[in-house]
């Protein structure tokens, strides 16, 4: 899968690195000094790359944990998200990731522990109040997981932190660690999710919506709480079917007392990203579709936005209380 | 379908270039310019001869890319014979590029598929023969590199090098001879990986050229610069959902620019996708 492992020197004797190492004996091993030297280099294809991204090793050396975006959250005041990776394993039509990096390779930031000092001190200062640590918002939290040990390391150091909950997003079914370890309750597994036709033809990589819903199900009874993510919503022929379905074959699948919150996302690309994706994929069906330019983002008219949003918030508030439903509408810039 | 990928050669030396000159049929032709040119017929091929050392390799590739219009989906390709510390004969894909003078790095794409080892490279301003580092040594790669990726994506850029000279065999007995074997003898792989990057290039091509439709459309109405921005963005949307000949037969009824613009706008605001539709 990895051909090509990019590390910096300064990382050489990491532990994480040395274990990424024994995982890809054959992988071609390249030093750098700085992984920005390779990621944002000028003139890369992403669209080449993602055929077969190499992988970049690196230290993160500030900004470990940052204010999560306006209108980003599930409940709490204090949101903050934190990237211990940049790039995905999937390769997903509408994912801003396409437009904000100019490679495709992954970057994993391996020193976890500076991660984790800056997010014990947030929330030293922040004793009694509730928040939320998002992370899977530059990645898939778990799709990697037999690599990094993320989900490994960060869940065991949440258990000291009961007024601190940490969000995993993901579409992946490989869901180790959560499988073999006991459930915490400041945790909450959450998973994007598309009716089956759409995801077909916009989640590439990514595994089914019904094997997510599998997935989602042995966590739930293990007794993991699950998020769902509707985001972003996408419009089409048919659009109401084809959510009334999904939320039904969800609702089905779950105990409702194991929904820990659902949100849902309108389509929104900031101008410049979208550029940089339209370019990426001018043929895109998505790109096809009733999309406006207002106030600097790419998006359905308000109409769809509010029809979309309503609709499914109905079907959920028949089966969740209302408290659980929010609204993901961040400000991108 | 008609192939419209683009591959460019930069090679130092006539010997190093013969057995890929033979194998694409590529003629020398007249231009009176400052390096030797040659091309295959249908122009998909054209190399380059630049001689030795970074100012002739980076001159030669802007040449060759003002010579031969080359477009932005063309592959870049240098190829030589490099220094290293054993097995002669042995060709390498470079991952990583050296320049010796400054110590900067360099990185072509690396998107390339062959089974080919691949290895590092310093590219030094003076023949060396310090063969110590675990690299190649070249003259050229590193300012070829710098060159080709302000010309095309690094995806596209792709250096390989042939083990001429090692401990146990000296640089000095090097004759034009040897050198054009040494490439004679990879010729299979360095077609393959040609091959490849001719793919590569063919989908950059797909994935950047406009529409017809556009060509046709602007034919027909005047269009300011402004305008024709709206429009290319506007036909490469309509063409993944809409038959483009169905969308032409109503533009008879329009008056100008304008109102070909709006048409398209406005059928991509009412278009509800058919998620099910392939």
């Amino acid at each position: 899968m990895i051909s090509s492992i990019f590390y910096e020197e300064e990382i050489v004797d990491h532990p994480r690195t040395k274990f990424i190492f024994s995982k890809f004996k054959k992988a071609r091993k390249i030093s750098i000094n700085r992984y920005t030297e390779i990621f944002n280099k000028r003139d890369q294809n992403f669209k080449i790359q993602k055929s077969s991204p190499s992988l970049i090793l690196a230290k993160k050396h500030s900004g470990h944990v940052l204010s999560a975006p306006e209108g980003f959250g599930i409940g709490n005041s204090k949101n903050y998200y934190f990237s211990h990776m940049y790039n995905c394993l999937y390769d997903c039509r509408y994912c801003f990731l396409q437009g904000m990096y100019s490679s495709a390779n992954y970057v994993l930031f391996v020193n976890y522990e500076d991660f984790e000092q800056q997010i014990s001190q947030i929330i030293d200062k922040n004793k009694n109040k509730e928040m939320t640590f998002f992370s899977g918002y530059d990645c898939d939290s778990l799709a990697l997981e037999n690599i990094t040990g993320f989900a490994s390391y960060f869940l065991e150091k949440f258990q000291n932190h009961p007024n601190a909950l940490i969000e995993l997003r993901t579409k992946s079914i490989q869901v180790e660690p959560l499988n073999s370890i006991e459930p915490i309750n400041n945790c909450v597994v959450a998973y994007s999710l598309l009716p089956e036709i759409i995801s077909k033809d916009l989640d590439k990589k990514t595994p089914s919506i019904e094997r997510r819903i599998e997935a989602m199900k042995k966590l739930a009874l293990k007794g993991w709480r699950i998020g769902l993510r509707f985001d972003p919503l996408i419009h089409g022929k048919d659009w109401k079917k084809l959510y009334k379905e999904l939320h039904l074959k969800v609702f089905e699948s779950l105990p409702s007392e194991s929904i820990h919150s659902i949100s849902y996302g309108p389509l929104r690309f900031p101008k410049a990203m979208f550029k940089n994706i339209f370019k990426l994929y001018p043929k895109e069906k998505l790109f096809a579709g009733p999309l406006v330019q207002n106030s600097g983002e790419f998006k359905y008219n308000d109409k769809i936005e509010k029809e979309m949003l309503e609709f499914c918030q109905n079907i959920s508030k028949k089966y969740i209380p209302k408290s659980i439903l929010f609204n993901c509408s961040p400000i991108l810039s | 379908m008609k192939n419209n990928y683009a591959i460019r050669w930069v090679i130092a030396l006539k010997s190093e270039a013969i057995a890929i000159i033979k194998k694409y049929d590529m003629k020398s032709f007249d231009h009176h310019g400052l390096f030797q040119l040659f091309k295959n017929s249908d122009g998909t091929h054209w190399l380059v001869i630049s001689g030795i050392g970074q100012i002739n390799s980076a001159s030669a590739t802007t040449y060759l890319y003002k010579v031969s219009q080359a477009p932005p989906w063309c592959s870049w390709i240098n190829i030589g014979i490099a220094g290293y510390k054993s097995n002669y004969g042995t060709m390498y894909l470079v991952d990583k590029v050296t320049r010796k003078s400054s110590g900067e790095d360099d990185f072509p794409g690396n998107l390339i598929k062959s089974k080919v080892m691949r290895e590092k490279l310093i590219t030094v301003d003076k023949p060396d023969t310090n063969y110590e580092e675990n690299a190649l040594i070249d003259m050229e790669a590193s300012s070829f590199l710098d060159i080709a990726t302000r010309l095309t994506c690094r995806e596209l850029v792709i250096i390989l090098k042939v083990v001429s000279d090692e401990p146990n065999s000296s640089i000095k007995k090097l004759t034009a001879q040897k050198i054009t074997n040494l490439i004679k003898k990879n010729i299979k792989t360095i077609l393959e990986i040609a091959s490849e990057a001719g793919n590569l290039s063919q989908e950059e091509y797909e994935r950047i050229k406009l529409p017809d439709f556009y060509f046709l459309i602007i034919k027909k109405f005047h269009f300011t610069e402004t305008q024709k921005n709206q429009l290319k963005f506007l036909t490469r949307r309509c063409t993944s959902v809409f038959d483009e000949k169905r969308l032409l037969s109503k533009f008879h009824i329009f008056k100008n620019s304008a109102e070909v613009i709006h048409y398209l706008s406005d059928k991509l605001e009412q278009n509800i996708i058919n998620w099910s539709e392939k």
